[in-house]
């Protein structure tokens, strides 16, 4: 974390809205980044990413410069995403039956939540279950969530990663191949316990 | 990752690099090793694939937010109050200098000498009349001098009573004390010791319960501070 993003976030704490715009400005790319690939539709990731905004401003005083922000941000993020997420879904499964066209164009509820995008129905992890990834990187221990989100969300070389760490590229490169396979020994229970 | 490893054979090392195989972590060597390894072993592929659909799904570089996000939530935002630490602890701050300022006036009232010597003045007047009924035919001037003393202060009543009671020489008391001077002021004595007593039970558990509520809604208060 630099001076001036720490200047930022306390002038932010004490209530500044101007400080706050000038943060929340660098982090909107990947908020939205998130609530859309959450969400898989832009309107609904539009309303979600404004969501995790305000959220951000309400709660920067609960920030207590343990992790670095945009690691908290993220973590804002995702879960606010991931909750208008089910609450979506609760609202369609309620409203609609599984197979009713549910827009204009004819998708139903089961394209809604089996929505494959841009992932071949070839390919073995369908898109419903990868989904899941968000929810499992939350599942994660600080310091390996923290790695794979520096790496593959906000796409770091292992130089940059490893100044940030101050570690060695070998210990870098170990801990990002440990904390993935963490990762994905997570996802597996989770697809073992929803039986998807 | 250490070098030297058999690459057919499925171990940690060669899962660690299956893991980041897409990266740009590994060397020429290792990367071949692992398309080999994942042509023989079934359970790798599996895993590559997965690795593969978790990094597309983590890929958020080709996103970028519409401009208009940032116009609508400063929008949204310049509805917002500001939020600090102190306009939200606020109401709990009020209220909690409200409770002290409450019980530190309960204690200044009960602990002041001031407002006991007020009632027990009264006191002091009502066993006067007593005593000087009770002693009719033994008029003594200067046992009535020296009740009118009472007025100064209640230590000086309390010290003369017992004195008197006791039958210890004073200089403002008759030395000695017939028998019928002895019962009424035993009578006077219970009258004055049992109020004092019930004044004192009363304020104690007035105090205790001062202390009980302000530690219990400090506690309150504290507990909703910590939830927001």
């Amino acid at each position: 974390m630099d001076a001036i993003e720490e200047k930022l976030i306390k002038k932010a704490q004490k209530g500044s809205k101007k400080a706050f715009e000038k943060l929340i400005l660098q982090h909107e790319d990947h908020i939205y980044a998130i609530a859309l690939k959450v969400l898989k539709n832009e309107a609904d990731a539009y309303d979600a990413a404004q969501e995790i905004c305000l959220k951000i401003y309400q709660k920067i005083d609960q920030f207590k410069f343990e992790s670095a922000f945009s690691t908290w941000v993220h973590r804002l993020a995702v879960n606010t995403a991931i909750d208008e997420y089910r609450k979506l879904k609760r609202k369609l499964q309620k409203e609609y039956s599984y197979d009713q066209p549910i827009t204009e164009d004819g998708s139903t509820m089961k394209d809604f939540i089996q929505d494959s995008g841009d992932t071949p129905e070839s390919n073995l992890v369908r898109q419903e279950q990868i989904q899941m990834v968000w929810e499992a990187l939350e599942k994660l221990k600080d310091e390996q969530k923290n790695i794979i989100i520096m790496k593959d969300l906000q796409g770091q070389s292992y130089q940059e990663i490893s100044e940030s760490l101050q570690l060695n590229m070998g210990t870098v490169k170990s801990r990002l191949a440990r904390s993935r396979i963490a990762l994905k020994n997570v996802l597996q229970d989770m697809w073992e316990q929803s039986n998807v | 990752m250490k070098g030297g490893t058999d690459m057919t054979v499925c171990n940690e090392n060669i899962k660690e690099l299956v893991a980041i195989y897409s990266t740009e972590g590994l060397t020429a060597n290792e990367q071949s090793s692992v398309e080999e390894h994942i042509k023989e072993c079934e359970e790798c592929r599996y895993e590559f694939d997965i690795y593969q659909s978790i990094e597309q799904e983590l890929d958020l570089s080709k996103y970028k937010a519409p401009n208009s996000l940032h116009i609508d939530v400063m929008k949204r935002l310049s509805k917002h109050k500001n939020v600090t630490k102190y306009t939200q602890y606020q109401p709990y701050l009020s209220i909690a200098a409200a409770i002290v300022f409450v019980v530190f006036l309960g204690f200044v009232g009960l602990m002041n000498p001031n407002i006991q010597k007020t009632s027990s003045d009264e006191a002091v007047m009502v066993q006067d009349a007593v005593t000087e009924e009770a002693d009719t035919g033994e008029a003594n001037n200067e046992e009535a001098a020296s009740a009118e003393s009472y007025d100064m202060s209640i230590t000086t009543f309390d010290v003369e009573t017992e004195e008197a009671l006791e039958g210890a020489p004073s200089e403002d008391a008759p030395s000695e004390d017939t028998p019928s001077d002895v019962a009424p002021r035993m009578a006077m004595e219970a009258q004055t010791k049992e109020p004092d007593k019930q004044e004192s039970d009363h304020r104690q558990i007035i105090i205790i319960g001062l202390i009980f509520l302000s530690v219990f809604s400090g506690i309150l208060i504290y507990r909703r501070a910590k939830k927001r």
